[in-house]
């Protein structure tokens, strides 16, 4: 792929494509961690580093094992294995190298896991057929949108708690309504590519 | 509790989709038509009484329990993954048009909170006949909690809800096209874009909320009364 | 045994069961699944040669232009009587991909069925026209091209099917040749 198609793939993966607001993967961390910003920005970079890394580990392990072997319908427990355990390596290396780091991320990780970002862009990878570079793009640029939307959703979230919204609103229905018209602005960035 | 209680917990008190919010990723993005969610609630449904059976079996034994311990969470997963890629492969085989529009939600139930939820918390407590009750009663739940945000999106969305094959000689359904006509509006596009499955969940939400108040307000009234 | 180790081993003999059990329900459902998807090629490709879901289908990963061949055999006999390409080539402002159904006739000679552009981003109102004009093709032996009737004021988009009909005409003996 050229490189003004990896742009407009890079493009597509943050903004229009939007893992949350589009592809509706990562919700859960989405409405759950996203009640204060540090917090949200914290989920954000842990998610950015796991989905990267876990992407090139999971697309190198289908191209140059399981697809030689023929065992492609062995995928989706191999690259939640792998997330699992990748996840775990992430914590101790960060529990031992960077205490301040650690100290600042350690809670989302395990949470991570069930992220279904994580697994989806392993999979998405698979399934359209990706080379190295657009893979590489794809999984960097997928959770860059993703740590985008949660801090700009946290902000809006911090806001909405001071303002007086009906009772039976408060919570998650506001939340969901929020994200909505968040899903109506960033769906019109569609008209640029 | 008895097994009629274990059962109907799953559907209202503790709906996983709407009083704990878990396994909200599908319910947004398969829930554009009816037919879609009852394919997903299917698929759920096998997944969740298989896996509870599976880890209460494996758990009901104090030794085998102690042994499996350390390694839990893998063996759940494990466990999950395995029958989630029998429902895919078993689904791509015979049901293709399902499988294309599930897409890689199907694999996603891997990582659907309340199969690893309800084996953390439930399966691995109970004995086997209870726990498979319980993934009957949460996965019912879900499909109904699905089938409810899809039917109000595709209603709107496209004026007529269709299930079982839009391609055979006379599909079930419930054309609301003409009321649509009579007032003069086009069926509202945006309920079946991501928009409307933001608005749509975060509503019946709302009105479950409204319920619960209105409920809790009669119930403290009573306790003041008395 | 090590006390430590026995959880590991467990772990190890579920994933181990778990992984017979999916090779062998895999062993089920992918001739299913792999029947599946060729009858939705066939049913496309029967839309440049009429009646390709009655034949045998075999793919092969092409070369240069050609992407891919679908070559039918007689289900009986296992002759090669039909390949269906998949080609492409670089038109105005976009890539043009089409089908084109060869039939074999003798050794020497071999007939276009069918043609179809399957997907182009040509400049509308001039380049895109080349989707529904007629070559004249339809009947003509592949290398000869003298029939070849193009879009009048669309050059490029016209040479780009020109070009993959030629990148067919290059190789369709020896494929016919290696087939049989």
């Amino acid at each position: 792929m050229s490189i003004s198609g990896l742009i407009s793939l890079a493009f597509t993966a943050m903004i229009i494509e939007n893992v949350i607001l589009n592809q509706f993967l990562g919700i859960c961390p989405f409405l759950g961690v996203s009640k204060k910003r540090s917090s949200a920005v914290g989920m954000g970079v842990a998610v950015v580093a796991v989905i990267l890394l876990s992407g090139i580990i999971t697309w190198s392990l289908y191209r140059f094992v399981l697809s030689p072997l023929k065992m492609e319908y062995m995928q989706t427990i191999v690259f939640i294995l792998v997330i699992a355990a990748l996840v775990q390596m992430v914590e101790l290396i960060l529990k031992k190298t960077s205490p301040a780091l650690y100290k600042a991320l350690g809670i989302y990780l395990p949470l991570i896991t069930t992220n279904c970002a994580v697994l989806g862009v392993a999979l998405i990878n698979i399934r359209k057929d990706y080379n190295f570079a657009e893979m590489i793009v794809f999984s960097l640029f997928i959770p860059l949108g993703f740590l985008l939307v949660i801090t700009i959703f946290s902000m809006l979230r911090e806001k909405i708690d001071t303002a007086p919204v009906p009772k039976a609103f408060k919570g998650t229905p506001i939340a969901l309504i929020t994200a909505a018209i968040l899903a109506m602005i960033f769906s019109r960035f569609g008209g640029l590519i | 509790m008895n097994q009629k209680q274990n059962f109907f917990k799953g559907i209202i008190k503790e709906n996983p989709l709407f009083v704990t919010v878990l396994g909200t990723c599908p319910s947004l993005a398969i829930t554009t038509s009816l037919e879609n969610a009852i394919g997903m609630g299917i698929a759920v449904f096998f997944v969740l009484v298989l896996s509870n059976l599976i880890i209460s079996l494996l758990t009901v034994n104090p030794k085998m329990k102690e042994l499996v311990k350390p390694v839990r969470i893998p063996v759940y997963i494990v466990v999950i993954a395995t029958l989630v890629t029998i429902v895919e492969m078993v689904l791509h085989a015979f049901l293709v048009d399902l499988y294309n529009s599930l897409g890689v939600f199907i694999p996603l139930i891997v990582v659907n909170c309340i199969i690893l939820g309800r084996a953390e918390a439930f399966a691995s407590d109970n004995k086997p006949v209870d726990s498979v009750v319980d993934g009957m009663g949460m996965a019912i739940g879900y499909t109904l909690a699905l089938m409810s945000i899809s039917f109000f999106r595709e209603l709107l969305g496209r004026g007529l809800i269709t299930v079982w094959g839009e391609k055979s000689a006379n599909p079930i359904q419930l054309n609301l096209l003409p009321i649509f006509e009579f007032i003069g509006i086009e069926p509202i596009n945006m309920f079946l874009k991501p928009v409307g499955a933001f608005l749509t969940f975060g509503f019946i939400l709302a009105v479950l909320a409204a319920i619960a108040n209105k409920k809790a307000a009669k119930m403290a009234s009573e306790v003041k009364q008395a | 045994m090590n006390k430590n180790l026995l959880p590991g081993v467990v772990l190890l003999v579920i994933g181990l069961i778990c992984g017979v059990l999916l090779a062998f329900i895999n062993s089920i459902t992918a001739p299913i699944i792999k029947a599946n998807a060729d009858k939705i090629i066939l049913d496309s490709l029967a839309e440049v040669y009429i009646g390709a879901s009655s034949y045998n289908l075999t793919e092969e990963e092409g070369t240069g232009n050609v992407d891919k061949l679908f070559i039918l055999s007689d289900k009986t006999s296992g002759d090669t009587v039909a390949i269906i390409y998949s080609v492409k080539a670089e038109g105005y402002q976009s890539t043009v991909n089409m089908l084109i159904a060869v039939e074999f006739v003798n050794s020497s000679e071999y007939i276009v069925k069918g043609y179809k552009v399957v997907s182009q981003g040509e400049t509308s109102g001039i380049g895109d026209k080349i989707v529904n004009h007629d070559f004249k093709m339809v009947n003509a032996s592949i290398t000869n091209l003298s029939t070849f009737d193009a879009v009048s004021g669309a050059t490029f988009s016209s040479g780009a099917v020109r070009t993959c009909f030629e990148s067919v005409s290059t190789r369709v003996a020896s494929d016919f040749g290696g087939a049989q």
